[in-house]
């Protein structure tokens, strides 16, 4: 979906996210969060996948339609400063398109589904990493199997590859496995994580995630919308 | 040109609430609107009646696991578990970017135990630009099987007239909806001693996913808010206009100005709004330029001749 805002706005940062609205009436009543996927001076550009009414609702706009967003917030990716990996799961390619569009050929990309038809923009992020690694859940294409799968076998025989940092965007599995990996090889990763949302810009307290700290309990809880989305992954405790 | 001039001055939406002057009768309501900072770029502070911050207690609270909140048709259920960053490091961290304001900071504060209500109630008191307090009372007493405050009118006198005896601000209690006799609630408030009441806070809620058969909140239960829940605060602060003289400060799934104008009506003196800011950060703004283009409208002068005119 691409959006030209009527405002003048703030170019986003790389991982940061918008709260959209697409209709006035209360059901849905809150307004979803959804990463910047692309941009450009004239125009915002979203990559979603339709899940329930607030989606399914901005899935259904048509051209000259209004759409009410908030944004950009939260803190993005901190930029890598040369080559790096992407791990992306399914629709998380949407949060790290934007660092493989900044960042042209410095990315080796791993790229999951559960099926082709998910692999979403597969032959865009292609042509901008330096190399590319595919899988998907049924075989539809490329390796059939965890993306995390080819990242371990990757990282085994290319020893380099420890020093890059890792940039992921997936679903809570991925990142428990992910998060296995990187401590096993003591490496880097800025996860970018999901959690429920009303207000986007840190004042409800409804999105929070653990995050190991010294206080009492070993965590406090962090705001996904505004401390986050993007977390040092070997900060996040999932229960 | 004469005779039109007054058509055109601004009406007054000045209202006071014990000995709280507000510029307009339109404040956040706690909870919803953070610290103030939060918001601070969206709009100006300056324009609010009043701010009502985050619930705090003496000591810090982490809260309730995720998730926290979820959606319900028309409205939100939400179990946060009162996460605050406690009274002390609210006063060093926050209340110095609060003070830059001319508007009022009124600060909702709670407790597990009447000792911690006073604790809290003493320690704001002596906080400078803390203007005035609100008492969140629907929360569990520790020392009598976590039963809420604010739903047996005993523990209610029990709490509001010790707080009452340690503190000379203004003293604004808020109900808990999740009461039979909402008016006997409020009587019982008015008798302990406080300068004002608002109402309601959110109101019990509980959904159900019904593959997993597990409650949707981590907290299994929730409290409910939004345009949903808009009907009843409006029921519930008429039925409180008519049982106590204090003022009464209304809330409960305002979106617009004219969800605004149903409480003045019924005799709120002041309204907050919660949920709305999520919506729209500038809600309150946009309620605050509606009400006044309202009265321009109607040729009405001062917002008091609209509190409390409900025709029968
Ligand atoms: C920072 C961030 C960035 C995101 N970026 C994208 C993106 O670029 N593309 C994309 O397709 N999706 C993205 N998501 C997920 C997207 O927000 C949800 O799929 C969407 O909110 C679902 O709303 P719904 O009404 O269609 O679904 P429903 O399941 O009907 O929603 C019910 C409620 O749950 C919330 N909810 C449900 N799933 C999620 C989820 N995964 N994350 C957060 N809230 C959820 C909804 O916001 C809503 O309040 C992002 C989430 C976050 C937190
Ligand atoms: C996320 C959230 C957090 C809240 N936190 C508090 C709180 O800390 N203390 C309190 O007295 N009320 C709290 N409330 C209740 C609101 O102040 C308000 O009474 C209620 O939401 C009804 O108004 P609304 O429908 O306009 O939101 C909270 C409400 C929400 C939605
Ligand atoms: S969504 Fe409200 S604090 Fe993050």
């Amino acid at each position: 979906m691409k959006i030209r805002p009527l405002a003048e706005t703030i170019e986003p940062q790389c991982g940061q996210f918008y709260m959209l609205q697409s209709c006035d009436n209360y059901d849905p009543l809150l307004k979803r969060p959804l990463s910047i996927f692309n941009f450009d001076e004239k125009y915002l550009q979203f990559l979603f996948r339709i899940k329930g009414k607030g989606t399914s609702y901005l899935s259904k706009v048509k051209a000259g339609d209004i759409i009410h967003l908030i944004g950009p917030l939260g803190n993005g990716y901190l930029e890598p400063k040369g080559d790096f990996i992407i791990v992306a799961g399914g629709i998380g390619i949407a949060s790290l398109m934007p660092l493989l569009v900044k960042f042209r050929k410095k990315a080796i990309l791993f790229f999951g589904a559960r099926n082709s038809n998910e692999l979403l923009m597969v032959d865009a992020a292609y042509d901008m990493a330096i190399n590319s690694y595919v899988s998907t859940d049924d075989g539809s294409i490329g390796y059939k199997g965890l993306i995390t799968d080819l990242l371990t076998d990757f990282i085994k025989s290319n020893h380099y590859s420890k020093e890059l940092p890792i940039y992921c965007c997936g679903s809570i599995p991925m990142f428990k496995t992910l998060k296995s990996i990187i401590e096993r090889h003591n490496m880097t990763c800025y996860a970018s994580i999901e959690e429920y949302m009303a207000c986007g810009v840190g004042a409800c307290l409804g999105c929070v995630v653990k995050i190991k700290s010294d206080e009492e309990g070993g965590f406090s809880y962090k705001r996904v919308c505004k401390e986050g989305p993007v977390f040092n992954l070997r900060d996040l405790i999932w229960q | 040109m004469a005779m039109n001039s007054t058509l055109f001055e601004k009406p007054n939406l000045s209202v006071r609430i014990g000995s709280l002057n507000l510029k307009n009768p339109v404040m956040t309501a706690s909870g919803t609107f953070g610290y103030g900072e939060e918001y601070s770029e969206f709009l100006d502070i300056d324009r609010l009646g009043a701010i009502v911050v985050k619930g705090l207690s003496i000591k810090p609270k982490k809260g309730n696991p995720t998730p926290r909140i979820i959606e319900t048709p028309a409205g939100m259920l939400n179990a946060i578990g009162l996460q605050n960053i406690g009274i002390e490091t609210f006063i060093k961290d926050k209340l110095p970017f609060l003070r830059q304001f001319s508007t009022p900071v009124i600060v909702n504060f709670f407790g597990d135990t009447i000792d911690e209500y006073i604790k809290s109630a003493e320690t704001l008191c002596d906080a400078k630009g803390v203007q005035a307090l609100e008492m969140n009372v629907s929360c569990p007493n520790k020392e009598a099987g976590w039963c809420i405050f604010g739903t047996n009118p005993e523990t209610l006198r029990q709490v509001v007239s010790v707080v009452r005896k340690v503190t000379h601000l203004p003293l604004i209690v808020k109900l808990s909806p999740n009461v039979t006799d909402i008016g006997l609630m409020a009587r019982v408030v008015e008798d302990s001693g406080a300068d004002a009441i608002s109402l309601i806070n959110t109101i019990t809620g509980m959904c159900v996913d019904i593959v997993q058969r597990k409650p949707l909140l981590a907290n299994i239960t929730g409290g409910l808010s939004g345009p949903a829940i808009r009907p009843i605060a409006v029921r519930m602060v008429w039925e409180v206009s008519k049982a106590v003289k204090i003022p009464i400060i209304g809330m409960g799934g305002i979106m617009t100005y004219k969800d605004a104008l149903e409480f003045f009506i019924v005799g709120a003196k002041a309204v907050a709004i919660g949920t709305a800011n999520f919506i729209n950060p500038c809600a309150t703004i946009d309620v605050i330029d509606g009400i006044e283009k309202f009265m321009l409208e109607q040729k009405i002068t001062d917002i008091n001749q609209i509190i409390g005119s409900l025709r029968i």
